[in-house]
């Protein structure tokens, strides 16, 4: 039998149809990976150029070490007494006494 | 590759794979598709614009996923290739389209690739060649010889190649 030429096989060949891809496809592939936003916070991470994570850690060493007062604290002390006479109790019997005359 | 770099180049891309790796091995296609995407999004499959299109990129890792597939079906020739001898295909009670899907799986693997890649794809053969990892002087020699396999396989059709054209 003689066989096809180029062009009757280009033909023929242009009946065979593959399906497109289906639609589950995109869940297979990214659906797996999906997960809340909020899972993001514990674990998920940054990527921090080394100048930027540099200048960070000077600045928060700065912060905690170059602003340290140079005097220990002094514990808060208590304000001036408060005088109040709530609690006053006139005495019960005054005795006068003359220590002196008048010229 | 970003996660919406991979989208866009699943969008782009996701029927070619699929077809490609239907054509290779219709009962993994799935599998085969879902897999190249998942390299690209892994990172396991680096794209370099220098090295060929990425279209070409993810056919090449279809085409390995689905010999991978069928050495592990044992549906890989033992048979060289090139001694490969096509007879004219039976035709009563297929389909048209059926056939030649059948003739064309019938062929080797590596002249299957190489003809999906070209015909239905239409890769060029500097791309076919980056994508099944060889030069292009055994790409076009894979590619006469499929051809011919499949003129010989396919002459029972003629009456009906002429009815289509």
């Amino acid at each position: 039998m003689e066989p096809l030429d180029d062009h009757e096989l280009k033909q023929l060949a242009s009946t065979w149809k593959a399906p497109q891809a289906p639609a589950r496809l995109h869940g297979q592939v990214f659906g797996a990976q999906r997960r809340p936003w909020w899972a993001w916070l514990f674990t998920g991470a940054i990527r921090v150029p080394v100048p930027a994570c540099a200048a960070i850690m000077l600045l928060l060493a700065w912060l905690v070490i170059g602003r340290r007062p140079e005097t220990a604290p002094v514990p808060p002390t208590a304000g001036p007494p408060v005088v109040t006479l709530a609690d006053f109790l006139p005495p019960a019997e005054i005795q006068v006494k003359v220590v002196g005359a008048l010229p | 590759m970003t996660r919406a770099e991979v989208e866009r180049a699943f969008t782009a891309h996701k029927d070619a794979v699929y077809r490609f790796a239907w054509r290779m091995a219709p009962e993994a296609a799935d599998d085969i598709a879902q897999e190249v995407f998942l390299r690209l999004l892994r990172g396991q499959v680096q794209f370099d614009e220098a090295r060929g299109s990425l279209r070409s990129l993810l056919l090449g890792v279809a085409r390995n996923l689905a010999l991978q597939h069928l050495r592990s079906n044992a549906r890989w020739e033992s048979v060289d290739e090139e001694q490969f001898v096509a007879s004219p295909f039976p035709v009563d009670g297929f389909d048209i389209g059926e056939l030649v899907g059948r003739a064309v799986q019938a062929l080797p693997s590596l002249q299957r690739d190489v003809f999906i890649l070209a015909e239905y794809e239409e890769l060029s053969l500097d791309e076919i060649a980056r994508a099944v990892d060889t030069n292009v002087g055994a790409v076009k020699a894979r590619l006469h010889r499929a051809r011919e396999n499949l003129r010989r396989m396919l002459a029972p059709l003629r009456e009906t190649a002429k009815r289509v054209g």
